[in-house]
């Protein structure tokens, strides 16, 4: 499990609007063993916050890219080739702080707890030290956030929900 | 000739399992040996295993201020919480060392008691100062107050951490 991600490449990144407020957006993408292409997209915020998301590139245009299953059985693999991506904005930028949101399934009545949040939190509590990045989790929001212990930024946490919740109006 | 480094927590560790090692030897003898046995035993171990103690606390006390481990990297931190979390389990055989009664002790035993005491009563405050260390890790830096976030703590990612697997970062 967990032995090694798949090569990637990053293909470009451009500034998006929402609203008065601008973030600009990273695309990588990689081919899977089973022959499939992923995107990974990773959002840079405001306060050196990355969002981090992911799906197959044959459901881009899909509103459920975020919430199906692929059964493609090679979900460490994936998840190790998000890690190395998430490495290497770490290294460019050695300030990064990261976030994601675990979306619910598409048998999910609620996107509190989900099941995908609770399987990320398992998985960042093995593979992800809290020795650079402090560890912050909402079960409520199905959130977990990573923050850079060499961010010197006040009141962070809640300047990233008021931040949320202007971009995705996140109600708790 | 290659010469290894001097590895504080490792070196803890293995002074740890001698001290516990030998203790347990002890008990062992105790129990199925006559008291004559036992002395004679007693006197021919006794100085050689309290010299043995006293020289390797000697060189652990010089560089135990000294030669502290670096905790910069995700590897170093891994490998200091392995050796932390391994020094623990072996504490409370620690303890039991240091509380015994040298008045109760054989006779010829007690040089060599004296110095595992001593011993380990240097592991412990080592092992207590190396926790400390990670007192950082379990208090949160940002506050999270008025949200629905909650901390996770160095201690409870540790307890969740399967030890199979090594940190992507």
């Amino acid at each position: 499990m967990f032995s090694s991600g798949f090569p990637y490449e990053k293909l470009h990144h451009r500034q998006k609007e929402i609203g008065s407020r601008c973030y600009i957006e990273h695309i990588y993408r990689f081919r899977g063993a089973s022959g499939k292409h992923y995107i990974v997209q990773v959002e840079q915020y405001d306060f050196e916050v990355y969002v981090v998301k992911f799906f197959l590139r044959d459901m881009k245009d899909s509103p459920h890219r975020y919430n199906i299953l692929t059964n493609l059985n090679e979900c460490t693999r994936v998840l190790t080739t998000v890690a190395d991506i998430m490495k290497e904005v770490l290294r460019e930028n050695p300030y990064a702080s990261f976030a994601f949101i675990g979306s619910r399934l598409q048998n999910e009545q609620s996107d509190v707890n989900t099941k995908r949040y609770r399987f990320y939190t398992k998985i960042v509590a093995n593979k992800i030290s809290n020795l650079h990045l402090e560890h912050h989790h909402s079960d409520i929001l199905s959130a977990y956030l990573m923050l850079n212990r060499d961010s010197s930024e006040p009141n962070l946490i809640k300047k990233l929900r008021q931040m949320f919740d202007e971009l995705y109006n996140l109600y708790e | 000739m290659v010469v290894a480094a001097y590895n504080l927590n490792d070196t803890s560790l293995h002074n740890a399992r001698v001290v516990v090692a030998v203790e347990y030897l002890f008990e062992s003898a105790r129990a199925r040996m006559n008291l004559l046995a036992l002395r004679i035993i007693m006197l021919i171990s006794a100085i050689p295993c309290g010299l043995l103690f006293w020289i390797l606390r000697r060189k652990f006390n010089k560089r135990m201020r000294k030669d502290v481990p670096e905790l910069k990297t995700v590897g170093a931190y891994q490998t200091y919480r392995k050796r932390l979390h391994e020094m623990e389990v072996l504490m409370p055989s620690l303890k039991k060392v240091t509380n015994y009664k040298l008045a109760n002790a054989p006779w010829g035993a007690r040089y060599a008691l004296r110095q595992m005491q001593k011993m380990s009563s240097t592991l412990i405050s080592y092992t207590e100062w190396s926790r400390s260390r990670l007192v950082n890790l379990n208090k949160p830096q940002f506050d999270n107050q008025g949200t629905s976030f909650k901390f996770k703590s160095e201690e409870e990612l540790w307890e969740q951490k399967n030890p199979v697997y090594e940190y992507w970062m």
